[in-house]
């Protein structure tokens, strides 16, 4: 999953304060922390970067990009791949464990 | 959207523990996946086997993507069946071949997640439906995207790179990049993470030919095309300064001459903050100097840096045209303020503040430093109104609360002495609010003094009987009265009468404890910076006091009660007497040992000692306690608490020893 705090908070680069506040208010009411713990922690660290116009600038300065990995661009190949027909003996041995007796 | 799989009611299965029909139920189900599973009916009873046929039928047609026939042959699965989940998964699995997300999304989540059609179906769901993936913990990420990596056909080079990459082989991994850009002509925004993922990659391993490598895969990072910043980060990481912020110099250029990257209040922005960011740098050359000039290790052993000229632009040309580019941005005349302070350029600071407290009207140091100012020029309202400010910033802050109590303390001691009663009372109020108990002697007297002027002496009667109630309380209150009725210039005959009692008590030279009990009623004024006549006969006598003490009296108590009071008002001087006589009489008295590891570490931080013997006088101290644990837990707490608070490296460093 993406670590740009735009991404995770699904707005754009160019949006001011009050549309960045909007947006985190209703994920953390869509991902509340008792819920999707992970997922909130992520929103709420994504906000901070980029809640005022100086988070903003400094996130563009010295932090764009560095969080990202190459796990994470792998991920987000493997969701915008199109879709496949898996075989169901090659699907059963990636995913499913042996039968037990 | 995704919801919580919730099987049809038919289908949803019983725990065995449940009923035994119900555990017949569910091992059904069961015995459904395995026969899937193994591609065999043997376990089934006889009459599922036609469906199980049914669900292996149709997927082969899937398989040979003859998808309407595979449709057909779910049909024959009925509600009812043990293969309901299968049929269910298939429908999701035809859906997602034809490109319909939201229609796999909405088969899958139906799915059970303890039945294997839910397991399978997983990494594919994990690939389609963002909600699912971004509400699983990060462990199950992390397997759905490694199961889909079997499953999908991902470029071969992309796994490559994430190896050489963990391998930090930028060579190798610069060479799979140049395969992933041809690969992905119709995908810029991917080249473009991948670009990025390889700029600050050279940050963490590069070397300086993976530059023109990077030019020559990727083209000139946008942002950075000349590798302006990505050089000054790396200067800055090796600790050579002056490099480092040649680099930000121009880089800060570059972002001048871009106003389509850097549009109108982003750009100057930017260009602030890069200056107050050399602005620092060149503030730490100046106090330490470049990495590569000195040997880090020396420092710790006491080593001395040369004393250097300050970088051009100084520091504090980088803050002042931050100030300039971005006015309403604080930080950089926060850190000039600061650094006048901490010169001690006092004129300088408070021109400071007074330009911080236009751009951030609640900075508190700011507020302090001009209350204080303020309270000596004897604007008292002002000096009121600033403090109040500062306190409404920081209502919980005890630092702050302490501060604002002395401006109130200050500004009542005047009012009492112009005789403004009323204004007097009204500000002991306030100053009651905050609460401070360790002053509630100081303040009692205060009051004290403030109503005998008035001539309220039923007030007067009951503060007195208030503070009499505890000895040390009494003892520290006939001290606070005597200074009480000098800054209040109470009339001569009510000031002689304290200040008779006071000198009374300091020429019988009673209890060690009488004498800890003046010192820190001493220090209460100490500490707010209230100087009174006869200030300096007061502590002569104290001292001597102490002095008879240590020669008469030198037992462990006395000495560690004095060293208690001594250390908590940083008086080297005298507490260093308490050391040298409690080390010479007791040497296997542990207190005495912390006493001097404490000493060391106030010289540390003075710049007069070293690291290294501030940390063998705790060890000292700890070593010496531990021969008797029990007397001593406490202490032993109260060292490893401070050892923990010295610098990291060094702990790590000398442990290692």
């Amino acid at each position: 999953m993406s670590q740009d705090p735009y991404t995770i908070l699904g707005i754009d680069p160019q949006a001011d304060d009050a549309t960045i506040r909007q947006r985190y208010l209703q994920l953390v009411r869509e991902f509340p922390p008792e819920h999707a713990p992970e997922k909130f922690a992520a929103i709420r660290a994504a906000y901070e970067q980029v809640q005022s116009l100086e988070s903003r600038v400094s996130y563009r300065l010295f932090a764009q990009g560095k969080n990202d990995s190459v796990e994470q661009l792998i991920e987000d190949v493997l969701c915008q791949m199109p879709r496949t027909r898996p075989q169901l003996r090659l699907w059963m041995q990636t995913v499913a464990p042996k039968p037990s007796s | 959207m995704s919801r919580t799989p919730s099987p049809p009611p038919s289908l949803n299965p019983v725990p065995p523990s449940a009923t035994h029909e119900a555990g017949t139920a569910w091992s059904l189900l069961l015995l459904a996946d395995i026969a899937i599973q193994q591609g065999k009916p043997d376990g089934l009873p006889e009459v599922h086997r036609p469906i199980w046929a049914k669900v292996r039928e149709a997927f082969q047609h899937y398989e040979a993507q003859r998808d309407e026939q595979a449709r057909q042959a779910l049909q024959a699965i009925p509600l009812g069946s043990p293969f309901l989940e299968w049929k269910v998964l298939l429908r999701g699995l035809l859906a997602y071949s034809a490109q319909d997300d939201a229609k796999a999304i909405d088969n899958w989540q139906r799915l059970d997640p303890r039945r294997l059609p839910a397991k399978l179906a997983a990494p594919l769901r994990w690939q389609i439906d963002p909600t699912f993936r971004q509400t699983l913990p990060r462990q199950l990420q992390q397997q759905y995207c490694q199961q889909a990596m079997q499953l999908l056909p991902l470029p071969e080079a992309l796994t490559k790179l994430a190896r050489a990459l963990h391998q930090t082989s930028l060579t190798s991994a610069f060479r799979l990049a140049e395969e992933l850009v041809a690969l992905w002509k119709s995908h810029p925004a991917r080249v473009e993470r991948l670009a990025n993922l390889f700029y600050w990659q050279i940050l963490d391993h590069g070397e300086p030919k993976d530059l023109s490598k990077f030019t020559q895969i990727f083209g000139p990072p946008k942002h950075d095309p000349k590798f302006m910043r990505l050089q000054a980060l790396i200067y800055e990481r090796q600790g050579q300064i002056v490099l480092a912020n040649t680099y930000w110099h121009s880089y800060e250029h570059w972002i001048a001459t871009q106003p389509t990257l850097w549009p109108g209040q982003m750009g100057e922005l930017a260009r602030a903050i890069l200056w107050e960011r050399m602005g620092r740098n060149a503030l730490q050359y100046l106090q330490n100097g470049d990495d590569d000039e000195f040997d880090f290790i020396a420092q710790p052993l006491g080593g001395k840096r040369p004393t250097r000229l300050p970088l051009q632009p100084d520091h504090e040309a980088c803050f002042r045209t931050s100030m300039r580019l971005a006015p309403d941005w604080p930080k950089p005349a926060v850190a000039l303020f600061e650094y006048y302070l901490q010169q001690q350029q006092t004129d300088r600071a408070f021109a400071m503040a007074e330009e911080l407290l236009a751009r951030d009207p609640h900075h508190l140091g700011a507020l302090n430093a001009m209350a204080r100012v303020r309270c000596d020029r004897g604007e008292w309202e002002v000096a009121l109104e600033l403090t109040q400010r500062a306190l409404a910033t920081a209502p919980l802050d005890p630092q702050q609360r302490r501060q604002t109590s002395e401006i109130y303390e200050r500004y009542i001691r005047q009012a009492s002495a112009q005789k403004r009663f009323d204004r007097a009372r009204q500000l002991l109020g306030s100053l009651r609010q905050l609460q401070l108990l360790d002053k509630t002697v100081m303040h009692l007297a205060l009051e004290c003094v403030l109503e005998q002027k008035a001539g309220n002496s039923a007030r007067v009667e009951a503060i007195r009987q208030q503070l009499s109630a505890n000895p040390v309380q009494q003892i520290q209150s006939l001290y606070c009265l005597a200074v009480e009725a000098i800054e209040q210039k109470l009339q001569t005959k009510g000031k002689s009468a304290y200040e008779n009692d006071l000198q009374r008590l300091l020429d019988e030279q009673g209890s060690v404890m009488t004498l800890c009990a003046l010192l820190t009623a001493a220090q209460w004024y100490r500490d707010a910076q209230v100087t009174y006549r006869g200030q300096a006969t007061y502590q002569t006598k104290l001292h001597k006091w102490m002095d008879a003490l240590i020669k008469t009296q030198p037992t462990p108590e006395t000495l560690r009660a004095l060293g208690e009071v001594l250390l908590a008002q940083n008086q080297v001087f005298r507490l260093r007497k308490i050391v040298k006589a409690g080390k010479e009489l007791f040497p296997n008295n542990p207190w005495f040992c912390f006493f001097e590891a404490e000493l060391k570490c106030i010289q540390w931080k003075a710049g007069q000692a070293e690291l290294s013997t501030v940390w063998e006088a705790y060890q000292r101290a700890a070593r010496l306690a531990k021969a008797k644990t029990s007397e001593y837990a406490d202490l032993l707490a109260r060292i490893d608490a401070r050892q923990k608070q010295l610098p990291e490296m060094f702990t790590e460093f000398f442990s290692f020893l």
